[in-house]
């Protein structure tokens, strides 16, 4: 795993590097419904050259984060409250105050993003060489032609595409290389921060530990920061330093990937990571999560994970817990939890309730 | 597209265009003999039908009139007609332009303004203005084409009379060059806006649809993402890739339309394709008939041929 | 939609995609016939029987389903629409010789007062002959729906029969039709129909109906291609999923699979097909009559257009009898496409996600 990592470029970063991106309080809502919270009071701070990974289940709100940062939310979503300020080469930006103008001259000069299933991203009636061209010379108007040409050979030769092949259309790649076109799409215009919505997930093993290297040699080289959108547990503890747990809109347990990793502190996570483990051991598949998470329209006011959780007390069904910071193991480390009875004794979240007793020894910690 | 799978489109429209020859021939037969209908004109004395019969080689055995067919056919004689004795290939070259003119700048001005009213429709889809377009396209969609051009002439050759209705010029006109251009350019109009309205409800249909669908696309977002603005989107990404299934739509209806002039033709007194086809059906002028039918299946055939074409350049992914 | 809505809309299975086969039956019909087969025992009547009960408690089942899409679709304001304007021709159409004014075609009704306006008397005027127009216009929604039904009912059977015939024949019969399929494609309707309808128009005395009959055929035999296209595509789905297979197991002649395992699985989609096909037959019906080839016995939109425009009603500025025959055109035209396109997605998954 260390290996892995490092060669991912994880754990080149101080803890102190100023932060480049800070999301407080941030909250998107449907449009149609405004009650409906799709993204509810997210708070969370990137640092320079850091990568952190934000996971969940679909639905929880992962996705929308991405889109609100980049001012790409569709139709049928809204903002209504929360900053996104973003600490730039260039100056200090208040992402949440911009213009759409001004927010485009910001997508892509400073903070680009991989897509989502990368199958369809880029445009089936265009050469991948004319659209990586096209962010460049949106960005960059003053650059000459030829210039333009290097770049984008220079770009593809990054990524690992034969440059000659600028001229292809794109369905003439296989699903990796075109993951590797946009991610040298990404980087056209030297941003500073690439946001990566699920990069690997349409792709087999293989192929996606081979994009995951590049992603790591990109941000060595670069000096990027990163902002990963995954589902995948094993994906994000490889490519990255921090994590954020999302449930129902929510963060629900956030911090260095190590500290989360082994001494989770929300039964969620807990849960995560045990069918994360049951990969590497088949055979002893645990049983998924019972229930469903709970609709943006039908979200307890209580712990919202409280009806799938295993611990859960009557207190949970009411009282809806806060983002604390928890210190497992006595150590001040950055590490928060929304889980009434975090820190759990023992360290971490156990990995059954024994019976009835259990439950109230939890009420004991209290 | 590859040379090969070109020859292959151009080999397959010209084997469709053989059995369309061979069904044009006995599709007439099959309906009825000729000869019947001569058998009950009253003006002709029995030698006079007999006469006639022989001249037009009817007396002969199904195979050798169709052996004649096929061959004076493919040598470009497509026989005389039974109304007044001219080439029928002269005919023809006579209306075909008259269709043309109608055909040609309908569909121009129809693919010019439907699609881009499905453009707007479909970027601004469940707006009001989407409400509008659509719900208007479907109305005029659902008009037969001869009452529109009826009310075009109830407003504008009548209730404002602005434009002159009937024939393709001012009968007994006798104006010459740039007069006579503006002559058949006025009565032109009519016939044109017509044709053009009938057929561009179904291209802003298609076309609405077709960027509803773009729309949901990755590939959209990405060019967002990278920093485009709407109109930079709607241009570059969302248009090109939207055409494409309405080009389709375009070249197949084409050659579908210059048979369908028909009743415009009628309406506006057009001496065009339509008119002479019923004028033909009337008289029973067979060979007229068949060489109509020709020409439009012909038409249909090749317009196919030149979309599939046209479409495998336009997208890359077509003809691998 | 609750969901507990959808929960009791399908009793007897989930065919309201049209997707799977037979319903919750099926499951059990091909665990017998392949215990049957592994006993060696050929089916017996009994077994036909039985399946054919089965097939019986599908059928009330349908009832149940048919009721639910009526629901659906008149839950759209386009299927609401259609519905409410379907229903206004029919009823013109089934009682319009009680509800006009005036018998056109009584003797009495002609008179001197030629291509009047509108007036107490004639709300919509008079005709060429001085006839009530008004009462034309009633009588003409018996013609367009006769002939829109019949002929879109005749369409619809071909084209069922080519598709599904074509479909699970495969190979060169499949081939064969296709190619006959593709051919009526891209026959110009208009001229073809046109000429079609003045050559048999000389037949038209020994047929029921008259000419009538000639554009019910001739409309309905060059409408069919549309339909077999889509059957056989289904059928070429149906067959791929394996339950062709079952019955052949199950030793049912091919005419049985092509009827009784085939057919009811397509009829859906037949039936959406159909409806849209009775707003084209319309349009064909106006049009042949507008050229001079309609019945001369009966009163029809297109016909009506046709005497408006050689009396000179448009240079009369008599729009009265020019307008509304358009008008209840293209409100048919418009009803049956709207309640087709609206029956459409309900049984094509394909279409949901659209519009």
């Amino acid at each position: 795993m260390t290996t892995a990592r490092q060669q991912a470029g994880v754990g080149l970063i101080p803890d102190a590097a100023a932060p480049i991106l800070q999301i407080s309080g941030l909250t998107v809502v449907s449009r149609d419904k405004p009650t409906v919270h799709i993204v509810d009071d997210v708070s969370l701070t990137l640092r320079r050259g850091e990568a952190l990974g934000i996971a969940g289940e679909s639905g929880c709100g992962k996705t929308t984060t991405a889109l609100a940062i980049m001012g790409l939310l569709s139709g049928g979503l809204k903002r209504t409250s929360g900053e996104l300020t973003f600490f730039g080469r260039n100056g200090t930006k208040p992402l949440h105050k911009l213009s759409g103008a001004a927010m485009r001259k910001v997508r892509w000069a400073s903070i680009s993003m991989v897509f989502q299933g990368a199958m369809n991203a880029l445009d089936p009636v265009k050469t991948v060489g004319a659209q990586i061209a096209e962010a460049i010379v949106l960005h960059e108007p003053r650059l000459s032609r030829s210039a333009v040409l290097k770049r984008v050979s220079q770009l593809l030769d990054q990524v690992g595409v034969a440059s000659k092949r600028s001229v292809y259309y794109p369905h003439e790649f296989s699903g990796g290389q075109k993951q590797r076109l946009m991610i040298a799409l990404a980087l056209a215009c030297r941003p500073e921060l690439v946001i990566a919505d699920e990069p690997t997930t349409a792709l087999d093993v293989i192929t996606q530990a081979q994009i995951l290297d590049l992603i790591g040699e990109l941000r060595r080289e670069l000096g990027l920061s990163l902002l990963m959108i995954t589902h995948d547990l094993a994906v994000l503890a490889q490519a990255c330093e921090k994590i954020a747990v999302m449930y129902a809109g929510q963060v629900v347990e956030t911090g260095r990937v190590e500290d989360v990793y082994r001494f989770p502190q929300h039964p969620y996570t807990a849960r995560l990571l045990d069918l994360l483990g049951a990969d590497d051991a088949p055979g002893t598949l645990p049983e998924p999560i019972p229930g469903n998470q709970p609709r943006p329209d039908a979200r307890p006011v209580a712990c919202r994970f409280h009806d799938r959780c295993a611990f859960a007390t009557e207190r949970c069904a009411t009282e809806a817990p806060l983002l604390r910071e928890v210190s497992p193991q006595g150590m001040v480390t950055d590490h928060w939890a929304r889980c009434h009875y975090s820190p759990w004794a023992g360290g971490r979240v156990p990995d059954r309730p024994a019976g009835t007793a259990t439950v109230d020894g939890k009420q004991e910690v209290l | 597209m590859t040379a090969r799978s070109v020859v292959l489109r151009v080999f397959s429209a010209a084997v469709t265009l053989v059995f369309v020859l061979v069904f044009n021939f006995f599709l007439f037969r099959a309906v009825g003999d000729p000869k019947n209908d001569l058998a009950r004109n009253p003006h002709l004395s029995l030698a006079g039908q007999q006469a006639v019969i022989h001249e037009r080689g009817l007396d002969q055995s199904l195979w050798v009139q169709f052996y004649k067919y096929v061959t004076q056919t493919l040598r470009g004689d497509l026989g005389t007609s039974y109304a007044n004795g001219q080439s029928v290939l002269s005919v023809l070259e006579h209306a075909l332009p008259n269709t043309l003119i109608l055909v040609g700048i309908g569909t121009v001005l129809a693919s010019m303004i439907g699609p881009w009213m499905g453009m707007v429709a479909g970027w601004h889809r469940g707006k009001a203005r989407d409400h509008a377009l659509t719900q208007g396209s479907v109305v005029l969609y659902s008009m037969p084409e001869f009452w529109l051009g009826m009310l075009l002439i109830g407003l504008f050759a009548v209730a404002w009379p602005i434009l002159p209705t009937g024939l393709q010029g001012t009968p007994g006109s006798t104006a010459v060059g740039w007069d006579h251009l503006w002559d058949v350019a006025k009565h032109a109009t009519l016939p044109i806006v017509t044709v053009t309205l009938s057929l561009l409800a179904q291209y802003a249909v298609n076309m609405r649809a077709a960027v509803i669908d773009v729309l949901h696309e990755d590939y959209v977002l990405t060019a967002r993402a990278i920093g485009l603005s709407p109109v930079q989107v709607r241009r570059r990404h969302v248009v090109p890739n939207a055409l494409l299934p309405v080009v389709t739509v375009i070249g197949l209806q084409f050659g579908l339309v210059l048979g369908g002039v028909i009743t415009i033709e009628a309406v506006f007194s057009w001496p065009g394709l339509g008119l002479l086809t019923l004028n033909a059906i009337d008289s029973k002028d067979f060979p007229v008939l068949q060489g109509l039918f020709l020409l439009t299946s012909a038409m249909v055939i090749v317009f196919n041929l030149l979309t599939d074409l046209l479409y495998s350049k336009l997208d890359p992914r077509i003809g691998e | 939609m609750p969901p507990a809505h959808t929960g009791g809309a399908a009793p007897g299975g989930t065919a309201f995609d049209g997707t799977v086969p037979g319903g919750a039956a099926s499951g059990s019909r091909e665990a017998d016939a392949a215990a049957r087969l592994a006993r060696g025992v050929r089916p017996t009547d009994a077994h036909l029987a039985a399946a054919a009960a089965i097939t019986q408690q599908e059928r009330s089942g349908r009832l149940a389903r048919i009721a639910y899409t009526a629901r659906r679709i008149v839950a759209t304001p386009q299927g609401a629409l259609g519905v409410v304007i379907l229903l206004i021709f029919v009823v013109l159409a089934v009682f319009g010789h009680w509800i006009a004014p005036q018998d056109p075609n009584a003797p009495t009704s002609f008179s001197a007062d030629i291509l009047t306006g509108p007036s107490g008397a004639h709300w919509l005027g008079t005709d060429e002959n001085g006839r009530d127009v008004m009462s034309e216009l009633i009588l003409g929604a018996q013609t367009s729906m006769l002939i829109g039904f019949v002929a879109a009912m005749v369409s619809s059977v071909i084209g069922t029969a080519v598709g599904i015939v074509a479909g699970f024949s495969g190979g060169w019969v499949d081939r064969g039709l296709t190619l006959l399929d593709d051919w009526f494609l891209v026959l110009p309707l208009v001229p073809v129909t046109v000429l079609a309808a003045s050559l048999l128009g000389s037949k038209a005395t020994n047929l029921p109906l008259g000419q009538t009959m000639v554009l019910i055929i001739v409309i309905g035999a060059f409408g069919w291609a549309g339909t077999s296209r889509i059957v056989r595509a289904e059928v070429m789905s149906l067959k791929s999923r394996g339950f062709v297979e079952r019955s052949r197991a199950l030793g049912a002649s091919h005419w049985r699979i092509m009827t009784r395992d085939i057919l009811p699985n397509v009829m859906p989609l037949v039936l959406a097909n159909a409806v849209i096909y009775v707003s084209l037959a319309i349009l064909t019906e106006s049009t042949l009559s507008f050229l001079g080839l309609g019945d001369p016995n009966r009163f029809s939109w297109g016909q009506m257009l046709e005497h408006a425009q050689s009396a000179g009603a448009m240079a009369a500025g008599n729009f009265a009898y020019y307008l509304p025959p358009g008008i209840c055109i293209t409100l048919a035209v418009l009803g049956f496409s709207l309640l087709g396109h609206s029956i459409e997605p309900l049984f094509d998954p394909r279409l949901k996600e659209r519009r």
